[in-house]
């Protein structure tokens, strides 16, 4: 029995996740990458440079380094779904945020690699001009626009959350209305996209504002229509103000959507310029950066420059502006329906609290008030009084 | 370069050196117990509802008999000045023979929505000064304000004037309407009213979202690789992670307060104006006449100083000194250029200006507090708040 085999022997059956993972993660490690070695000795060889289309979609040419780094974060992701939650501390915390960066630094490379493969096939295939490499280069910045947008998702959901978790199943169940229920369906769709994207799965920005488009006007159509109806009945309330909530949501993820075009239009301009400085130090003579590390340093700092300049104009103030105010409407009129809808429910809703909390600050206030006027009185009967006035 | 993209070995080098850190990260910080924060010691001296002010145990002669109150803003915890004992401005300070104390606001919940600028500043901030003025004898006390709190002490020492020998503001937002700072751009679009009407606190994630904003790449991102390549060293992990702790322990803003500040300040620049009343009163920053020590960091991203540095020129004091740090918001309480520099260099102005406070308070002066033989107050368990007793040393929240 190996050393190796020895360890994993002991740690197994353990029933701790840690020591279970890690006696697992050398072999496991040692399998994937030894299918990558063979992919990429395949995608070495001579014969593979150059291969049609054809032959890679069939299987025989070469996995791109973006397929390749896909796999491994995807295995690396499972991985790590066997460990307890992150919030268990802030170390655990910090982790999560560096597996992210982590994968936005791999990621960019593997973009990379595949970008100068593609590059180095072409110039040695058909020939490279400039629109070949206008081409090229389009097609290889869609991903990685995706990428970028990545880096900002991983701040935003945690914080947009609320707009995710209202529409969770528990919400709808809650409310106990047939009419919510023969609704949800078609809200869970419009959430997942939502989800995808702001997890940066949604395909091209443009396409996402487009479709946010078509998805308005065929809401306007039918369920705008129908949520805009004067209800009846019981539940009529509740069912007006679900169509308000609808209407305000619509509004607000047609922020979300431009606000998401405003973050991909950085990550080209942060690519193009990229792009020019590298050109710059090839012209002036120099070797460029010389390692991928080098590469990366310039390549964020490079984009933050360009994210600055962006954020700094009026154009992206106002676009935050209404994506925030929107998200207000949203949230206060899906609040409005939720406390409508739970009106029968034995406990306070929010509005209840308010004026509560109200009361509470305003006699907090008036006390003060008084024990220092009582306080006062009693410092003032303790000063000796003046003879002519006794 | 191009053999580098081009190699699959060198892709494979690199994807298998960064599951090599990662692992190595998780086992570092997959099993890193609770990091210690706050190592100097203090005690829980007055409570007034959430806010909490400590004195800070002082060992060895006061080298200024005047206390200093250092008022934090609400936004993020005033532990930054005492992040770990290497890197704490306040510990640095006390080493200097100061006696100090330091407001903790808190962490605001629904039921403080309605407490209000005025609340912060004519109840808490006064009560404060006044138990510090009564607990040391000093009718007139110095106040050290950062960021937010600095702005706070501004408006404070503007309105009391007779209550505060020495005002110094840390990296003081003051002029808002400057464009340097992405803060100050994104504000004049927001609309306050809607979000405090409907949220009504402000949630320290949504504060949170903007910061990181200002610096995407670099904080969201190259911070973590940098961190990948430190795994080896416990001690620049545990600082990296007291340092995230501080970062993400971000406490909500209590509506009408937020409101008041955004509004009144940042969209409407009413306090560089004469503009700004505070419960019915104009803060006329003419009225601060006692010396003024205003510092800020070259390099401050949230506060930039064209934010900081009007005071200078708005205040009506004849003794007033602009120190201009070399680093950035936060570099300047733990950088290691900090500890050197920046105690000593208010120490030393404050030492110089030390000698007036005391005109003969009825009130029979305390000592600050000497770390052997200190207890636990009732204060500290919760109840309101007379001097003496440790404070427990904190490493998540409080109320």
């Amino acid at each position: 029995m190996s050393k190796m085999q020895e360890r994993e022997r002991v740690m197994e059956g353990t029933g701790n996740p840690w020591v279970e993972f890690m006696g697992r993660w050398p072999s496991l490690q040692g399998d994937i990458f030894r299918r990558w070695m063979e992919a990429w000795s395949r995608a070495a060889s001579p014969d593979t440079v150059g291969s049609s289309e054809s032959e890679k979609s069939e299987g025989t040419g070469f996995e791109s380094a973006a397929q390749i780094y896909r796999q491994w974060f995807e295995y690396l992701q499972e991985m790590m779904r066997r460990f307890p939650p992150a919030e268990a501390g802030d170390g655990p915390r910090t982790f999560a945020r560096m597996l992210s960066s982590a994968d936005t630094y791999t990621r960019l490379y593997a973009w990379w690699s595949d970008f100068l493969r593609e590059l180095q096939k072409k110039a040695g295939g058909e020939g490279l001009d400039s629109r070949a490499f206008d081409e090229l280069f389009h097609k290889w910045s869609q991903g990685y626009e995706e990428m970028v947008k990545g880096i900002f998702a991983a701040a935003m959901p945690e914080s947009l959350q609320w707009v995710a978790d209202l529409y969770s199943g528990d919400v709808i169940r809650l409310s106990a209305d047939e009419a919510v229920h023969f609704w949800s369906p078609w809200i869970d769709l419009m959430l997942s996209r939502g989800r995808k994207m702001m997890r940066g799965e949604a395909q091209g920005m443009e396409g996402v504002t487009e479709a946010y488009e078509e998805w308005r006007r065929a809401y306007e159509e039918s369920f705008g229509r129908l949520f805009r109806m004067p209800a009846m009945g019981y539940y009529r309330e509740a069912v007006e103000k679900f169509g308000k909530a609808m209407d305000d949501m619509v509004e607000f993820n047609m922020a979300l959507a431009d606000f998401y075009a405003a973050l991909a239009e950085g990550s080209r301009r942060g690519m193009e310029k990229l792009q020019a400085k590298l050109a710059e130090a090839a012209s002036s003579g120099g070797d460029g950066p010389s390692s991928f590390r080098e590469l990366y340093r310039i390549w964020w700092q490079t984009n933050e420059e360009v994210y600055v300049e962006i954020f700094r104009t009026e154009e992206f103030s106002r676009l935050l502006g209404r994506l925030v105010e929107r998200g207000m409407n949203f949230r206060e009129s899906y609040r409005r329906f939720l406390e409508e809808a739970t009106k029968e429910l034995p406990f306070p809703n929010r509005s209840e609290m308010d004026n509560l909390y109200r009361t509470v600050y305003e006699l907090k206030k008036e006390v003060r008030s008084l024990r220092r006027e009582l306080a006062g009185l009693k410092e003032r009967s303790r000063e000796p009084v003046e003879e002519g006035r006794r | 370069m191009l053999r580098e993209f081009l190699d699959p070995k060198f892709f494979l080098q690199e994807l298998e050196e960064v599951s090599r850190k990662l692992v190595k990260g998780m086992e570092v910080l997959m099993t890193l117990p609770q990091v210690d924060l706050e190592p100097t010691p203090k005690e829980l001296v007055f409570q007034e509802d959430k806010m909490k002010l400590y004195r800070y145990v002082q060992e060895g002669p006061l080298s200024c008999p005047v206390p200093i109150l250092i008022c934090y803003a609400l936004v993020n915890r005033q532990y930054m000045m005492d992040l770990q004992s290497d890197r704490s401005l306040i510990r640095n300070l006390v080493g200097q023979g100061l006696d100090i104390f330091i407001i903790d606001w808190g962490y605001p919940d629904h039921g403080d929505r309605y407490l209000t600028l005025e609340d912060y500043i004519d109840v808490y901030l006064n009560d404060a000064v006044d138990h510090v003025r009564a607990a040391t004898g000093q009718d007139r006390i110095n106040l050290l304000g950062v960021c937010q709190g600095g702005t706070f002490s501004a408006i404070y020492a503007a309105l009391y004037p007779e209550k505060i020998l020495n005002l110094i503001t840390m990296v003081t937002p003051i002029d808002f309407h400057t464009t340097d700072g992405l803060l100050n751009v994104w504000s004049r679009h927001m609309n306050i009213d809607r979000m405090v009407d409907v949220m009504g606190i402000i949630p320290g994630e949504f504060m949170n979202i903007g910061f990181l904003m200002l610096k995407p790449f670099q904080l969201m991102v190259d911070k973590y690789v940098g961190l990948m390549d430190n795994l080896d060293d416990p001690a620049t992990v545990a600082n990296f992670v007291r340092m995230e702790h501080w970062i993400f322990d971000s406490p909500a803003q209590a509506g009408e307060t937020y409101r008041k500040f955004l509004k009144d300040l940042y969209q409407q620049n009413k306090l560089v104006k004469g503009e700004l009343e505070i419960g019915g009163r104009k803060v006329d920053l003419k009225r601060i006449t006692m010396p003024l020590l205003n510092i800020y960091a070259t390099e401050d991203h949230l506060v930039p100083p064209a934010s900081s540095v009007p005071l200078n020129d708005l205040v009506g004091s004849e003794d007033k000194t602009l120190y201009a740090f070399p680093g950035g918001h936060i570099g300047i309480y733990v950088s290691g250029h900090s500890q050197k520099e920046l105690a000593p260099k208010v120490a030393g102005w404050l030492k110089e200006r030390c000698g007036g406070g005391k005109t003969g308070r009825k009130k029979a002066a305390s000592k600050p507090p000497a770390q052997r033989g200190a207890k636990k107050t009732a204060a500290d368990k919760g109840g309101a708040g007379k001097p003496s007793g440790p404070a427990k040393k904190r490493s998540g929240k409080s109320g």
